[in-house]
């Protein structure tokens, strides 16, 4: 009877994980335009070049979100998903470079000079998305946290990154250039799949999963809004460059734009640890 | 063969017209193909598409869009003609063809070597004025040696007389023709323009312009009750838009006790699908649900006195 009921509730919390990979595959965020065009419409490195400027900063702080979740996970079995996660991200199957690393390697590729790549004007969606992640990492509940950098970001990254591919591609990127989206494609579904074995155990009640899936859905609309941002970037970026003096419509936006520096510079986390035992 | 003068570039979102654009095999159809072109080939926004390529079907399944536009530059080409400035107008768009990229292409062929280009948006945001300047750049580049040169953009009109007044014409004649006192306390004046992401209005004056233009508009009708609605939000998205919505707006003015709705799509140039169903269909269906009238006045097309007043900044631009 009680194996029963067990196995009632882990079919339930499939069925419930099911239906959130489905979600997460017909969010905005993910079938973005900018994302979708990438088949239709021509891209240059330089359009590349403005994403990985606005992009790096997520990249670079991703780590940061897991660590803080790892900080107020409730448990070793918690605490095990995000660990095997982060060593990936510390360079474990990237030949040790950690992902900023292997990514700076591709902003180079796309014309960023070493050294400057936190010196860009950031997209107030790109500030506005960390921001948010640093919200739901640090003040949401545990679960809410977990839908955000689990399903949130390793359901989504594979699907929105093959659009990327794509994109690059065309834009004549080499092989090695891409080296970083092409293994986001394989390490994303394998955390992928880890996540969803961690994910059977805390999605039992009807609460814990309204709060994961409360969690992913914030994160995709930071993503959403993310690459609005970036388009608007991009669009008015490749303007000024092919045509200068034409003033784009965005003309004068940039001023008052903080660069990553700055925003590293201005960022303060408060992580409250007591709310730990709110969630045991 | 090389032509002395420069041409002047309309460049227009555009509309899907019968013949298929060969992007997709196999063909979904025109309209389906110019909204997947729009949102992006993508499964996840697959409903999306589905939704709004069967607004384009209650219309026949094509858009009048481009032959307005065909009529606008034909409009223009005579306007400055009359005032003897040989100006050969070409018309390229960003979602249909002929594509901004074969026309440049044509233009080189053609022998033309520097062109004006005119944005056909009124209202300045990084995904239409920007874009669509971008587009003519990624032509140039396309076209390679030899391509023409930009000499210059037509300047933004969203203030200038000869667009509100043609506005304020296209809204007088529905009026009358409705018999309707624009200025009578239980009748409204809703003027949209399509809604766009918060966070790209916060980058462009947009909105700003809107506003302004609905302002002068409204000073030339004699200052009807108006209020600005933002309409053709995409339905899927999960991020604040341009507000308030049509729908909002009908709602709160029923709620005000107005009985007549006139409505007008200042931030198109012509009468296109969005116009036509978004505002026209369902804004009408939204307002007989809080029974209230509404009436759709035109939108500004070939106007006169629009059309002299492109004439005028292209004039201006060309004497520089």
């Amino acid at each position: 009877m009680v194996s029963a009921v067990v196995c009632q509730e882990t079919q339930s919390a499939r069925d419930f994980l099911r239906s959130l990979r489905e979600e997460i595959q017909c969010h905005p965020g993910v079938g973005h335009s900018l994302l979708g065009r990438m088949l239709t419409d021509p891209r240059t490195r330089h359009d590349f070049k403005i994403l990985a400027s606005q992009h790096y900063p997520l990249v670079a702080n991703f780590t940061t979100y897991m660590e803080l979740l790892l900080l107020r996970a409730p448990s070793s079995e918690a605490k095990r998903w995000l660990a095997k996660v982060l060593v990936d991200e510390y360079g474990e199957r990237s030949h040790g470079d950690d992902h900023a690393a292997s990514y700076r390697a591709f902003m180079h590729a796309a014309g960023i000079a070493p050294g400057s790549e936190a010196s860009y004007p950031l997209h107030p969606e790109v500030v506005g998305f960390i921001r948010e992640h640093y919200r739901i990492c640090t003040q949401e509940p545990f679960l809410v946290g977990l839908g955000a950098v689990g399903p949130g970001h390793e359901w989504s990254i594979p699907t929105m990154f093959e659009h990327v591919m794509t994109g690059l591609r065309k834009a004549g990127f080499a092989a090695d250039d891409m080296t970083y989206w092409a293994m986001h494609l394989d390490q994303d579904a394998d955390h992928g799949a880890w996540l969803e074995e961690a994910l059977v155990a805390f999605c039992e009640t009807p609460e814990a999963r309204e709060q994961i899936r409360r969690g992913a859905l914030l994160s995709l609309k930071a993503r959403e809004q993310f690459w609005w941002g970036v388009l608007d970037k991009i669009s008015s970026e490749r303007t000024k460059a092919m045509l200068p003096g034409v003033a784009p419509a965005t003309a004068g936006a940039e001023d008052t734009q903080p660069t990553y520096a700055d925003l590293r510079q201005g960022l303060e986390i408060r992580v409250d640890l007591g709310a730990v035992s709110d969630i045991l | 063969m090389s032509c002395p003068t420069p041409a002047l570039l309309m460049v227009a979102f555009g509309g899907p017209t019968p013949g298929c654009c060969e992007r997709f095999t196999p063909c979904p159809g025109e309209a389906h193909c110019f909204v997947s072109g729009i949102l992006g080939h993508n499964p996840a926004r697959r409903q999306r598409i589905a939704e709004v390529a069967a607004h384009y079907q209650e219309f026949g399944g094509y858009s009048e869009f481009n032959a307005y536009t065909r009529k606008q530059a034909e409009a223009l080409a005579a306007e400055l003609g009359s005032r003897g400035l040989d100006v050969p107008v070409w018309c390229g768009y960003h979602h249909w063809r002929p594509y901004v990229r074969e026309v440049v292409a044509d233009m080189k062929a053609a022998g033309v070597r520097e062109m004006l280009v005119l944005i056909m948006a009124p209202h300045q945001s990084s995904v239409s004025w920007d874009l669509y300047l971008r587009i003519v750049g990624e032509g140039i580049e396309q076209a390679g040696a030899g391509a023409p040169r930009v000499i210059g953009v037509v300047e933004p009109w969203w203030n200038e007389a000869g667009f509100t007044g043609a506005i304020a014409d296209r809204i007088t004649e529905a009026s009358c023709r409705e018999g309707i006192d624009l200025c009578a306390p239980d009748t409204a004046l809703l003027l949209t323009a399509h809604a766009v992401p918060e966070s790209l209005s916060r980058t462009a004056p947009y909105c700003k312009q809107i506003e302004e233009t609905a302002a002068l508009v409204a000073t030339q009708l004699g200052g009807p009750d108006y209020r600005v609605a933002y309409q053709s939000q995409s339905g899927d998205s999960a991020v604040p838009w341009t507000q308030p919505m049509v729908e909002d707006v009908i709602a709160a003015y029923a709620d005000a006790g107005k009985s007549t709705i006139v409505g007008n799509a200042i931030g198109f140039l012509c009468d296109n699908i969005e116009v036509l169903y978004d505002l026209g269909v369902e804004g009408r269906r939204c307002a007989a649900e809080h029974g209230v009238r509404f009436v759709r006045a035109e939108s500004v097309h070939s106007h006169p006195a629009f059309i002299r007043m492109l004439a005028d900044r292209v004039a201006a631009k060309l004497a520089r």
